[in-house]
């Protein structure tokens, strides 16, 4: 190499600093235009809708929005939103704790497939997950007729509207605990047993605790999406006014009937909800990234 | 399924699978299995009729054709959302990146009255829209767009750990071997993130697809025009026409079969090629 | 192609990775750098590639500025610790993305660009890898592929970090051979990082040592063994005996005891090196160290000793050629045939 750079100060200065710009990022002008779009994105998607719920349920007043929460078939709805929740929560908590022990503690032909059956759920339609149980317990189903002639009401009726909410929300407790298990391993729960502990004891003061962040996520994500459930327990509820309507559907009717600040009312309590699940979730990934730590050495 | 575990010193295998597969199998498979069932009360030709009927065509072509359409946004869009995230500081960043999973949490029926009044004529962003003459609510435009805001979470999330895992190195040995902060970008980077990438983006076409309850609001829901399958699932039962509903649910659910057996592909390839390198 | 590295300073925070360094590789040199962790050599190595920049001082490759240069337009192979192979590129899309990342106007042709790759693949002998990934490769060839990929783009200077690092005992034997080799046919300017002083000695021509970001000495293989310029080097490459001494009008106090040694420049509270092979064993007598055997144990051509040394019961590990067999419980004396003074005592 022979060629020579005239080395003016400022040349070399100025060539410097482009030169070492563009190795582990882009110009200035281009992270901008990104950083730009990504912003604008979420904002029109994501903030504006979650700000519009709130300003639309307070636009008459907090006296008008808490007498619309404090209707009475906005208590209905929220009761049998609770009641749901717990109900199909509890089912599947117990559910995702079996089906994780079995898939993260063992090997077994077919796991794969038993993992993505689990999963099923997330991938069907609401509007499917409702209509199979329509199709088993309606009138033309394939109980229907039995159910009918022993005067036992499922569909358009509370059992129906669990049953399609834990459909909808079975795979979420099982999805958070088997990764989370398999990364942890086997090997402090055979201590344990080599140690003499029962099996009921290790899964309670060995398994349990190192999994206590993880199941609380998984069961928060569960009671949330039991919550707002909308699609699945629309089609299998029937719609009876104060009896059969969750808050999704009440939201649904309100706002049909343009009820909108009504509507809104309801709608920004299970926004709330959303947002703390969010905080929640925020909160517990920490827990569960510092749980872990201690194992990576 | 349940063949004995090889070898495993841990009690409780019998009790965990024995649960497991019996509520599996009461709360999902036999109910799926149903709608199987009861699509073959239809005959072959009844069963073709029903699914290339000219409403239920047109209601599919929607679901499916907008979906894909708003998946690719969402392709897009989350790309440039995650690099934004994981590789810039900007004042904000966190907060954005926590609320990329309000779609994910938010009710839809909530989503969907949201959408609908931020997009209708008289509406924050419908208004002005509106007078440049583009009518968003009640038209395929409106469902196109609640779609896009039911699918940021899922490329986002997807590709996220990933570039974050992404080791640096290969960028600085692409720059040592000459290539421009672009060619990096395209020929190094982002092949290296497509299993994540394609991930994220089967799973918000699929959900796009079967979504209904941030749709139906912004629909309009006029047939031939803006009817999506799975509200024409719910006109159907209303009407009392179970084979009809069922029938377009079994359309819909052998695609999402397709779709689950495209993301265990995409999960084994990026397994292999994650295989050791590190 | 000659380096010269003038007055850099790279500075972390508080941490000062490089101060104030000068140095010289010559066209064709293949160096180490030698050091510790935090010692400041890969980020010396990194400033010279381009992938860092320094808080000041100067870079320049046959008297050009190299900083004026990001890391693309200099021109540098750079073999990452960790290979940096793209996984999803064949072995052979690997070592051609050089060639094919070129502007237009000075790419090669698609059958140059293969011919080129080929004969790379051939230089590192894995052409029958040229259609695998890197996932389906062992440590030792994903190296290789890493070279022959820092060599596709005819670099003017080749940066090594840690190349045998990641790599288990044998291989990393095996490699060191093969790129001493493969410096000799292709007689770029090497330099190359190490922690393994082992590794330094046997590859290098001239070593850089280095320690806090500052270099201590530089030197052949067999200079910086042999006469080592600091109390750093001398303690960091070799393995040394090392004795608290006190000097005063030349005279070297173990303790109260005078040894019969020269004391050199040294004056003040100074370290005593001595390799382990160069205590030789006497009969107790005057100006000597003097000890009781507590263990031995043979090797091959030598025994090894711990020796306890009267006084405080110091206990040194010395090596002895086997003619003259030492015993538990003997009492010895030792007398230091090769040593160095350094001052101060930290």
């Amino acid at each position: 190499m022979t060629i020579t750079i005239i080395n003016s100060p400022v040349t070399v200065e100025r060539a410097q600093s482009v030169a070492r710009q563009d190795l582990h990022t882009e110009p200035w002008l281009v992270r901008g235009i990104i950083i730009g779009v990504a912003v604008m994105f979420l904002t029109v998607f994501v903030v504006l809708p979650l700000i519009l719920v709130f300003s639309e349920a307070l636009s008459k007043g907090v006296g008008f929005y808490l007498s619309a929460l404090g209707d009475s078939e906005a208590l209905s709805a929220i009761w049998l939103t609770l009641i749901t929740a717990v109900i199909s929560v509890s089912l599947n908590l117990v559910f995702g704790v079996a089906a994780a022990w079995a898939v993260a503690k063992f090997e077994f032909r077919g796991k794969t497939l038993l993992v993505t059956l689990i999963d099923l759920p997330f991938s069907v339609s609401p509007v499917i997950s409702g209509l199979v149980f329509v199709l088993l317990f309606g009138a033309q189903g394939f109980f229907g007729p039995w159910l009918m002639a022993h005067g036992i009401n499922i569909l358009f009726a509370v059992p129906a509207i669990v049953l399609a909410t834990t459909f909808v929300t079975f795979p979420f407790v099982a999805r958070e605990l088997i990764p989370l298990m398999q990364e942890q391993g086997s090997q402090e729960e055979e201590a344990a047993i080599s140690l003499g502990a029962s099996g009921w004891r290790t899964f309670v003061v060995v398994t349990l605790p190192n999994i206590k962040w993880g199941l609380l996520y998984g069961v928060l994500l569960c009671n949330a999406r039991a919550m707002g459930e909308f699609g699945a327990v629309s089609v299998v509820s029937g719609h009876i006014r104060g009896e059969t309507n969750t808050m999704p559907l009440l939201v649904e009717i309100l706002y049909n009937e343009y009820q909108l600040v009504a509507s809104f009312a309801i709608a920004s309590l299970l926004a709330l909800l959303a947002l703390l699940t969010l905080i929640a979730k925020t909160i517990l990934e920490g827990q569960i990234e510092e749980g872990q730590l201690p194992r990576d050495d | 399924m349940s063949a004995a575990p090889k070898r495993s010193s841990l009690p409780g295998f019998g009790l965990s699978m024995g649960l497991t597969l019996t509520w599996l199998s009461l709360l999902i498979l036999i109910p799926l299995a149903g709608l199987f069932v009861k699509t073959a009360d239809l005959s072959l030709s009844q069963f073709l009729d029903t699914v290339t009927s000219n409403r239920t065509l047109h209601a599919l072509r929607i679901s499916f054709g907008l979906a894909f359409a708003a998946a690719l946004v969402n392709l897009v869009a989350g790309l440039i959302i995650v690099w934004a995230l994981v590789r810039y500081r900007f004042p904000g960043r966190r907060l954005f990146d926590a609320i990329v999973d309000i779609p994910f949490a938010l009710p839809t029926a909530v989503a969907g009255i949201a959408l609908t009044t931020l997009f209708a004529q008289n509406g924050w962003l419908g208004a002005p829209l509106a007078s440049l003459g583009i009518k968003v609510a009640f038209t395929p435009l409106g469902i196109f767009l609640a779609m896009v805001f039911i699918g940021i979470p899922f490329v986002v999330r997807t590709v996220q750990p990933v570039l974050i895992d992404l080791d640096v190195e290969i960028e600085e040995a692409a720059a040592c071997l000459g290539a421009s902060r672009w060619q990096t970008i395209t020929r190094v980077i982002i092949p290296s993130l497509t299993p994540a990438i394609l991930t994220g983006f089967a799973l918000a076409f699929a959900r796009a697809v079967g979504e209904y309850g941030s749709v139906i609001f912004i629909a309009g829901n006029l047939p031939n025009v803006s009817e999506i399958a799975p509200l024409l699932i719910v006109i159907r039962l209303s009407e009392f026409r179970y084979a009809d509903a069922t029938a377009i649910a079994v359309v819909m659910l052998v695609f999402s079969f397709l779709i689950i057996f495209v993301l265990n592909r995409l999960q084994r390839w990026a397994q292999t090629r994650a295989l050791a390198v590190s | 192609m000659t380096i010269e590295v003038r007055n850099i300073v790279k500075q972390y925070g508080a941490f000062k990775a490089l101060d104030n360094v000068d140095l010289r590789v010559a066209d064709g040199e293949l160096l180490a750098l030698l050091g510790p962790s935090g010692s400041g050599k890969t980020s010396l190595l990194r400033i010279i590639a381009g992938l860092d920049w320094p808080d000041s001082g100067e870079v320049s490759f046959d008297g050009e500025n190299a900083l004026a240069r990001g890391a693309g337009e200099r021109h540098v192979g750079f073999v990452f610790q960790h290979y940096a192979l793209f996984r999803h590129m064949s072995v052979f899309e690997n070592v051609a993305f050089g060639l094919r990342v070129q502007p237009r106007a000075v790419r090669k042709s698609e059958a140059q660009i293969r011919a080129r790759v080929k004969e790379l693949l051939d230089l590192v002998q894995l052409d029958w890898l040229a259609n695998r990934y890197p996932s389906q490769l062992s440590g030792g060839q994903r190296q290789r592929i890493a070279l022959a990929r820092a060599l596709a783009i005819e670099p003017r200077i080749l940066l090594l970090d840690e190349p045998f690092g990641a790599l288990d005992a044998k291989v990393r034997k095996e490699l060191r051979q093969w790129l001493r080799t493969l410096h000799e046919e292709i007689h770029v300017t090497s330099i190359f990082v190490t922690h393994d002083q082992e590794e330094a000695l046997e590859v290098a021509n001239r070593v850089v040592v280095m320690d806090k970001g500052k270099i201590e000495q530089i030197g052949t293989p067999g200079d910086v063994y042999d006469n080592p310029a600091t109390a750093f080097v001398h303690s960091f490459i070799g393995e040394s005996i090392v004795l608290p001494v006190d000097v005063s009008d030349g005279q070297v106090k173990l303790g109260h005891r005078p040894l019969n040694i020269d004391a050199g420049s040294a004056s003040g509270p100074s370290k005593l090196f001595v390799r382990r092979h160069d205590m030789q064993i006497g009969p107790l007598g005057e100006g000597a160290l003097e000890g009781t055997v507590r263990r031995v144990r043979t090797f091959g051509p030598i025994q090894r000793a711990d020796i306890a040394l009267s006084g405080d019961d110091t206990l040194v590990e010395i090596d002895a050629p086997r003619d003259r067999p030492l015993t538990t419980g003997d009492a010895i004396s030792l007398q230091p045939r090769r040593y160095r003074i350094f001052a101060g005592q930290e």
